[in-house]
Formats: structure tokens, C-alpha cells, sequence
């Protein structure tokens, strides 16, 4: 499969060294780095950071840091006035901050190409956690949502496993196919991307966890977009999916109506609209430069789940329009350093990789910011980097350091054997991401 | 997306957007609580204060707050600076209550003892006490506040409850999604305004030495309860109005003030006014004389005087002052019924004395239009009819005041920041000529003179002016009268020919019969006391050869 790769990038597939030397054209300075060591297996990048890596761990930087900030300020204050310590929440997080930042630290030091040899393994992984979730008494449901799976007392949520999963494999497999397209055109790039939908949405919306089912949609068709699917097919890919998702969410009457309750939250204030209700309330009282942290009345119990999906609310209650817009344009910076990687990154996998981990981030962000502002439903994604959580913080860092990978890899001087005819083969990024 | 949640953003927190949800929120998270206002004092008439709110603090605990572990040695720590025990605090602080009352009002060094340990689930909130520094001093008159201290329920406090209760204050406090107040800073939405105070009338010195002796009257006349009104003639002032029931032997405040309350039968007291109208219309003078029969029979009803006696010549003077009932039912018949009962009201009585008193009764007066044959017999000797106290005094004090009907007055003035503000007085009005007036006040000295009903209402040294009253009580649950009850008053002036106080003093079934046994002797007291107090000496009269005064009694006998 890695054969492919090279082969997609215009190098001859050789048996054993394949990804090697996919890489070592690309890495003259690297081999420097090395000491002038011989192209032999490069497994881990060891390059000094680039200016894309400086600027993603910047805004990781940033995006974490607000995030223990503002679970600080969320939980503190009704911590105390139940009874608990304070930092105990904070703690917490702090513990997967650190446990997410050593996978990050792993990830970005691997070579993201190496991580192609896992995409399998990993999906399938993935789907059978999915449906090991679904089994009665070994799943955990939270809420009356079955997402969980006990590892002997963690808990952890292959949902938030799935995304990366579904980038990965799809990244390598569309990078694979992508040169197809031309030829036989879009059934190549539709097969696989349908595949995964069915084997990884449909036990997600079982769950049911509509938030994960929108955004591993939106990325897959994020990937086929970057991997070159055309335009008309795209089109009616899209109106599908849409359609699929309406009458997923007009069938089941609990999806039905926490899809509508958005839109008419004064309906039932104190029950399917007091979340939202409350979470305006915060959102407008912050006005432009907040109550200030720990001072907002959300974190004080009126607002449900103040420091996982509703801790932007908190942040725009407490920092206001100003502090809001810090978290917006962090994410908007996010997509463009993001989709800036795809663009530079040396490989077709590697720039499908970081078009479908920025897809992922952001859209993610988008609607868990959307949803508590009230123009999106209620879908419970968490606010990447930022909301409380274990499974999906350390998912979403490790992701960031493939990103951060390609970032490394890629933000290095052209090789002088890379035509600039090379790049743009390579590079659907740039061509799809203006 | 980006923009169009930032413009999400922008509507909701700085373009208005969000400002109905921000009403909402706000409305969950605030509660407005009223900051109560101080209520005014109520003062005497020299200003002395008879009532005062004094601002406190109440001491609470919400238990909820408290972890149980820590009950006892918060307990401990509370006890002392609250002055209660260590059990009761620690029993209040474990109450399965979210709100519990430690200590109601404690002043405010104590309220900043305990601000200042500091500790956990104790809430401080303003109060005020209604505090009188003479304690049940015309208790009665004042009347009480509701349970809250915020509402005047009774007396002056419910009459005046607007100017005294001020304006509650609001402030918006902050509360938890469980609804207990937060220590977030409040706001004061709209300052108290503290109530005005009210000055009365009332003689402090006076009141409360006609309580003594009132009390003391009752007491030993076994009087069920009495009650008495001192009224100044000519301002129609109260001075003194008290109102005491008998507790198993003691004296105690009546729950109303029946001076203005209870309407009772007057019995003789009523004859002043069929003697004015008589007078004024000229079917009588004091000198004359009319035929007193042993018994009279009007509609099948036997009248006779209280003395039995054979066939009499009597004069209109001695009438009155013997109270017969006879004589008196036949110079009525004169007057006739409709001019009675007219006369009657022109002394104001079965109307309200205009001071509207909380629960004050108009008493009782049939139009002559309704008599039945009898009743040209039993009205004019005070029987069918029913009057307060306050009405029999202001018909006096017009009397006193030269046959002026002054309108009573109990509160003067109202006393707020801004100043002393007197309040209107009512329009006095003559309702008998000076001549009659002075007529029937010489005839009334007769009444206290040796001879008359009453030589027990005297007072040494000064004539005395007025009549004794005993009227059996009308049953409340069946026609006729409760056997061998009787009210007991008298109602009159002194000195009598330059009036300073007019004074009536009602006893309720004293176990004598007659009003002249029980009523007069305390009416003599008041007067007695109230005379040295004013410092009105007795009047000037002939000094005897031995240096004193030629006549030691003020009332001299009654000629003929």
C-alpha cells in the first residue's frame, strides 16, 4: 500500500524500502541532521521545527492553555460550593493535558508516513470498538448516550478514536487512488469513502452520538474534496449526505426534537431549551469584555456541563465578544496553519492527512461553538483542545502531532529534485484549498 | 462559518441580540428582596417618644451550609456572642431546615461579632423592633404590628400604618441555581424610605396616672375591665386615654381600646341632653319644679327612680342631681321624642367622633320615627341607646368648652425629616347657647355636691361639674338585661367654670351597683392628679377669718 504512495508521487515502488525512500529525496537536511548518516530507514523526524510547526504549537499552545484556563474558571466555583476542592476538575485535566502532550510528543517525532502501515489495523480497531460499545453491559451509557468503553476503570470513547481512524485510512487510501480519478473517474474515491461512512457512522449514530456522525462526514467528504472527486460528484455527494442525515434525524423522535429544540429554545425553558437558554443568557451578559474568569452565574450551576460541550459559553460569559473572538480566531489560525501544511506537505498522504485532521478540528469547533451559540443543534461534540474530556483531548494532540509531522516534514526547502510540476501532482491542497 | 459565528457573537454580547436572554437569565439569577424601611415613632404631645423602631439584625443559619461534623464547635464559637446556649445553637445549626432564625434581633456590636468569626452558613439580615420605653404605657391606644413588625394590625399603628411604615427599599441579590443567596455584592435598587412619625396628644405623665389609678379603681371595685378618656376642653385634646381589663386581680392592658370600641348602654349620663334641649327651648329652668310621681307606666313598662320615694316636688336642678329618672322622662315628653333623639345627635352621639379609630363604634341611636311606646321613657334616661366613651366625653367637653362641640383630636402632627407638619384640625361648632351652657353647668355641680348622686367624684378645693351614669348591660344572647350586671360611669369636667379637663371613666360590671360608687371616686383622682400637675389652683375664694379658705368643699350643697 505504501507502494502506492510512492508510486502516486511519481517514484518507483521498490519491495522493503519503500517508505524510505519515498522520504529521502524529500530530506536532504534531515539527512544532515543526521550527520550526513545514509538514507537508510528514517523513521522519526528529528528536524528542528519549521516555521508551520512553530506556528501550530503556538496556537496548540494557545488553544490548551485557554482551554485549562477557562475548566478552571467553569468548575472551581461550584467545586467549592459543593464541597470539593477546586483544582479537582482542573487536576484532572492537567492529567490528560500531560498524558495528550506525550502523544503529541510521539506523534509529531514519527513520521506521519509511518503511520500509513497502521491505517488498517487501525480502522478496524476502530469499528470493532464501535461495536463492542453497542453490546449490552459493555458499553457505558452516560445520559442515555452508549459511547463509552470500560478498559479496566478508563473509560475511553472509541468515537473520538474513530475520527482519526477514518483520516488515516482514508488519507492513504484516496492518496492512493486519487491519480485514478482521471482515468476511471470518481467510483475509486466513492467506494472506500462509502465504506468507511457505513462501518463508522452507522454504529456511531447508534449510540447515538450525532456530533461524531456529522463531523467524520464532513472530514471524509473534506477528503474527497482535497483527493480531487469532481465537482458535480461532489455536489450530489453532499445534497446525500444531507438528505441521509434529515431523515436520520426526522426518524428517531429524540433526535427530532433535540434537532429542532434549537431553534425555539423558549418552547420548553426549563427543560430541552434550559441549557441553550442559560448559555445565551451567559453568552449576552458577557457583552464585550466578559464578567471576568470564575464571575460568570454558568459556572455557578445554572448552565449544565460548564467545562466540557458548553465551555464556550463560559468563555464568552466570562472574557466576553473579545475573549470569544480569541477562541474563533484560534481556530480560524488552526485551519489556515492547517490547511497551509496540506498545501506544503511533500506527499499526497501527507497533505489528505492534514486536510483531514484540520477538516476534523474545525468543523468540530464550528459546531460546538455553533450549537452553543444556538444556530447549530445541540449534538454534544466537545470544543477541541479546550472543553474537558480524556478520550477526545489526547485524540485530538496526537492528531495535532501527525499535523505537526507533516508540518516538518514538508515546511523544509523543496528538494531541488522535486519539480515544481511534482509539487502541484502532489499537492491537491493547494489547489483545493484556495 | 467563522464569520458568521463571530457575527453571532457580536449580536448576541454587544448588539443586543442577547438582551432577552440576558432578561431571563437575570431573572433566574436575581432575586429582588425589599430592604425594610425604619418605622416611624409615635410621640407624645411633648415630643417624647411612646413607640420607636430600632434598627437590629436577625442571625441565621442554613444548616445545609454546615458540615455536621463541624455543628458542635461552630455552636461553641456562636453561643457566647448570641448569648444563648451551646445546645440551642448546635440544635439549630443541625436543623433538617434550609433557614432557621438564631437569634430574631441583637443589636449591632453583637451582629458584628458574629460578621466577624466569620462562620460558615450564618447569614445576617436587617431588622428593626418596635421598642416602648415605657412599656405597656396606652398599649391599647398604640395597638401592635403584625407578626413581621411590618403592618400595624391594630390602634394607631394600623390607623397611621402608611405615614409610619415608610417605604420598603429594594435590592437585587444574587442567587444559586438552588436558590440561596449568594455573597455576591447586592444592589440596591431603591433606598427605604424610613415611615414619618405621628405626635399624639397624649399627656405622658397624665396617661400614665390615670393607667394607676384606673387600674387600681378596677381592682378594687372587681370591675371586669374600665376605661377612661381625659379630653382637653376647648382643643378637643386627648391627654389620656386608657383602657384596662382585670386579669385575675391585676390590671392589665385591654387587647382593643375600649374608650373607643365598646358601645355600651350609658344609663343617666345621657340625661345631659334632654336637659340642654329643654333648656335651650325654654320648656325649663333650673328652678323649675315639676311633680315627681313614685313610678311612671309608658307603653306597658314601669319607670321608677332608683331611690324609692313617694310623690315629689322637685326642681329641675335637683332632677339632675338626684338623677331621677321621672323627672327626667317627664321633661322629655315636653321636649318630645323626635327633638330627644335630635339633641342627641347634636351632642354626637350615634355618629363616629370623627377620629377613626381602627374598629371605633358609631354607637347607637333609634330615630324617633322607630319609638316604641316606651321609649320616650327609656331614651332620655340612656337606655336603647348605646354610646363609647369618646362620644359622652366630647359632649361633655363641649359643655366644658361653653357649649362648643370641639372635634376630639388624637394626633396632632406628623413628624418627618422635612419637619413638624400639624394636621387639621376638625370645625368646631356651638350646639347649646353660652347661657344654657353655664346653666347646666352650675346644675351638674349639684350632681357631685352632698346630696347629689356623686360627692364621691370631688375634688377638694375645686367644683366639679358632671354625672354619674349606671345602666344595666343589654344581654347578647337573649332580650332584657344580664341580671345584676351593670356598667358604672361618670362623665364630667372640672373646675367647672373654667374647664381644664373633662374626664369620663367607665367601669365594666363592678360589683357595686351604682356608677357613682365606683366610676367617681377614680373620675376624683384623675382630676385631682391632673388639677396639681397642670398647676391650676382651686378658685379664688373668700378667706375666712382663721386664714383658710371660707369653703374647704369646692361643690357646696344643693339648695332645695
Amino acid at each position: 500500500m505504501s507502494a502506492r504512495v510512492t508510486q502516486l508521487r511519481g517514484e518507483p515502488a521498490r519491495a522493503g524500502d519503500r517508505l524510505e525512500r519515498s522520504v529521502a529525496p524529500a530530506a536532504p537536511a534531515r539527512g544532515s541532521l543526521r550527520g550526513g548518516a545514509a538514507p537508510t530507514r528514517v523513521l522519526r523526524v528529528r528536524a528542528a521545527l519549521t516555521p508551520a510547526s512553530r506556528r501550530l504549537r503556538l496556537l496548540l499552545l494557545v488553544a490548551n492553555g485557554i482551554g485549562l484556563v477557562s475548566i478552571l474558571a467553569a468548575s472551581s466555583v461550584l467545586a467549592l460550593t459543593t464541597g470539593h476542592s477546586p483544582w479537582g476538575v482542573f487536576a484532572h485535566q492537567v492529567l490528560w493535558e500531560v498524558i495528550g502532550l506525550a502523544c503529541f510528543v510521539v506523534a509529531s517525532h514519527l513520521d506521519y508516513r509511518r503511520v500509513a502501515r497502521w491505517a488498517n489495523a487501525g480502522l478496524v480497531v476502530t469499528v470493532v470498538a464501535l461495536f463492542l460499545v453497542l453490546v449490552p453491559h459493555v458499553g457505558v451509557a452516560v445520559d442515555g448516550s452508549t459511547r463509552w468503553l470500560d478498559l479496566g476503570g478508563l473509560q475511553v470513547q472509541p468515537s473520538e478514536l474513530a475520527k482519526l481512524a477514518v483520516v488515516v485510512f482514508l488519507a492513504r487510501v484516496l492518496a492512493e487512488r486519487a491519480p485514478l480519478v482521471e482515468r476511471v473517474g470518481a467510483r475509486p474515491l466513492l467506494l472506500p469513502a462509502v465504506a468507511v461512512l457505513v462501518a463508522v457512522v452507522g454504529p456511531v449514530l447508534l449510540q447515538p452520538d450525532m456530533g461524531t456522525a456529522v463531523v467524520v462526514t464532513a472530514l471524509v467528504l473534506g477528503l474527497l474534496w482535497a483527493a480531487g472527486l469532481p465537482a458535480r460528484t461532489m455536489v450530489w455527494l453532499s445534497a446525500a449526505t444531507a438528505g441521509a442525515a434529515l431523515v436520520a434525524g426526522w426518524a428517531a423522535p429524540y433526535r427530532r426534537a433535540r434537532l429542532l429544540s434549537f431553534l425555539h429554545p423558549w418552547a420548553h425553558p426549563l427543560t430541552s431549551g434550559y441549557q441553550l437558554l442559560q448559555a445565551l443568557a451567559g453568552v449576552a451578559g458577557g457583552h464585550l469584555a466578559g464578567v471576568g474568569l470564575g464571575a460568570s452565574p454558568l459556572a455557578w450551576g445554572y448552565l449544565p456541563n460548564p467545562y466540557t460541550d458548553f465551555v464556550f459559553a463560559v468563555i464568552a460569559s466570562e472574557t466576553g465578544l473579545l475573549g470569544a473572538l480569541v477562541v474563533l480566531a484560534v481556530f480560524v489560525l488552526l485551519g489556515v496553519e492547517g490547511f497551509r501544511i496540506a498545501r506544503r506537505a511533500p506527499d499526497r498522504f501527507g497533505s489528505l492527512l492534514a486536510v483531514g485532521i484540520t477538516t476534523w478540528i474545525t468543523i468540530q469547533a464550528a459546531i460546538n461553538v455553533g450549537a452553543v451559540l444556538g444556530v447549530l443543534p445541540v449534538t454534544g461534540v466537545p470544543l477541541p483542545f479546550v472543553s474537558f474530556g480524556g478520550s477526545s483531548l489526547v485524540i485530538e494532540l496526537a492528531a495535532a502531532g501527525l499535523l505537526d509531522s507533516v508540518a516538518r516534514v514538508g515546511g523544509r526547502a523543496p528538494h531541488p529534485a522535486r519539480s515544481s510540476s511534482q509539487r502541484r501532482s502532489g499537492q491537491v491542497g493547494e489547489l483545493r484549498q484556495r | 462559518m467563522a464569520v458568521l459565528l463571530s457575527g453571532r457573537l457580536a449580536e448576541l454580547q454587544v448588539l443586543g441580540g442577547g438582551q432577552r436572554y440576558l432578561a431571563y437569565g437575570q431573572s433566574e439569577l436575581y432575586r429582588v428582596v425589599s430592604i425594610p424601611a425604619l418605622r416611624g415613632p409615635i410621640l407624645d404631645r411633648q415630643g417624647g417618644v411612646l413607640a420607636m423602631s430600632v434598627p437590629t439584625t436577625e442571625i441565621y443559619a442554613d444548616p445545609g451550609e454546615i458540615r455536621r461534623s463541624g455543628v458542635l464547635a461552630e455552636a461553641r464559637r456562636l453561643a457566647g456572642p448570641l448569648g444563648l446556649s451551646v445546645a440551642a445553637v448546635a440544635d439549630a445549626l443541625a436543623a433538617r431546615q434550609s433557614f432557621v432564625v438564631l437569634a430574631a434581633h441583637v443589636d449591632e456590636a453583637v451582629a458584628r461579632e458574629v460578621e466577624r468569626l466569620g462562620e460558615p452558613g450564618i447569614g445576617e439580615l436587617a431588622a428593626a423592633e418596635r421598642f416602648a420605653p415605657d412599656g405597656n404605657l396606652a398599649l391599647p391606644l398604640l395597638g401592635w404590628l403584625s407578626g413581621d413588625g411590618t403592618a400595624g394590625i391594630a390602634g394607631l399603628e394600623e390607623q397611621y400604618n402608611s405615614l409610619l411604615a415608610g417605604t420598603a427599599g429594594l435590592e437585587r441579590v444574587e442567587v444559586d441555581p438552588a436558590g440561596s443567596v449568594t455573597d455576591a455584592p447586592v444592589r440596591v435598587l431603591r433606598r427605604p424610605v424610613a415611615g414619618a412619625g405621628i405626635q399624639t396628644t397624649l399627656s405622658p405623665v397624665l396617661q400614665f396616672e390615670v393607667e394607676q389609678l384606673l387600674g387600681r379603681g378596677i381592682v378594687a371595685s372587681g370591675a371586669r375591665a374600665g376605661w377612661a378618656v381625659v379630653e382637653q376642653p376647648r382643643t378637643g385634646d386627648i391627654l389620656a386615654v386608657a383602657s384596662l381589663v382585670n386579669e385575675h386581680g391585676r390590671a392589665v392592658p385591654s387587647p382593643d381600646e375600649l374608650a373607643f370600641t365598646d358601645t355600651f348602654e350609658p344609663g343617666s349620663v345621657m340625661k345631659l341632653t334632654t336637659f340642654s334641649g329643654a333648656l335651650t327651648d325654654g320648656l325649663v329652668t333650673p328652678t323649675s319644679t315639676l311633680s315627681v310621681p313614685p313610678d311612671l307606666v309608658l307603653g306597658g313598662r314601669v319607670f321608677a327612680d332608683a331611690e324609692p320615694h313617694g310623690l315629689e316636688t322637685l326642681t329641675a336642678t335637683q332632677v339632675i342631681a338626684r338623677s331621677s329618672n321621672i323627672g327626667t322622662i317627664e321633661i322629655a315628653e315636653r321636649l318630645t321624642p323626635s327633638r330627644v333623639v335630635a339633641w342627641m345627635r347634636r351632642y354626637g352621639f350615634g355618629a363616629p367622633s370623627g377620629l377613626h379609630f381602627p374598629g371605633e363604634s358609631p354607637g347607637i341611636l333609634k330615630p324617633a320615627s322607630g319609638f316604641s311606646a316606651s321609649a320616650i321613657g327609656s331614651t332620655p334616661i340612656g337606655q336603647d341607646t348605646g354610646v363609647t366613651a369618646i362620644q359622652l366625653a366630647d359632649a361633655y367637653n363641649a359643655l366644658a368648652s361653653g357649649g362648643v362641640f370641639v372635634p376630639p383630636r388624637l394626633v396632632e402632627a406628623v413628624v418627618g425629616p422635612s419637619g413638624r407638619r400639624p394636621l387639621p384640625t376638625g370645625r368646631a361648632h356651638r350646639v347649646v347657647p353660652a347661657g344654657v351652657a353655664a346653666e347646666l353647668t352650675q346644675m351638674l355641680e349639684h350632681v357631685v355636691a352632698p346630696g347629689g348622686t356623686a360627692p364621691d367624684a370631688a375634688v377638694p378645693g375645686y367644683v366639679v361639674a358632671g354625672k354619674t351614669g349606671t345602666a344595666q348591660i343589654p344581654s347578647s344572647t337573649s332580650a332584657g338585661y344580664v341580671p345584676g350586671a351593670f356598667m358604672g360611669t361618670f362623665a364630667g369636667f372640672v373646675p367647672a367654670q373654667h374647664p381644664a379637663f373633662t374626664i369620663v371613666v367607665v367601669m365594666d360590671r363592678p360589683h357595686a351597683d351604682y356608677g357613682g360608687v365606683t366610676a367617681a371616686p377614680v373620675f376624683s383622682q384623675i382630676a385631682e392628679f391632673a388639677l396639681r400637675s397642670a398647676q391650676i389652683p382651686p378658685p379664688a375664694s373668700p378667706v375666712g377669718p382663721d386664714g383658710l379658705p371660707a369653703s374647704a368643699e369646692g361643690n357646696t350643697p344643693s339648695g332645695g
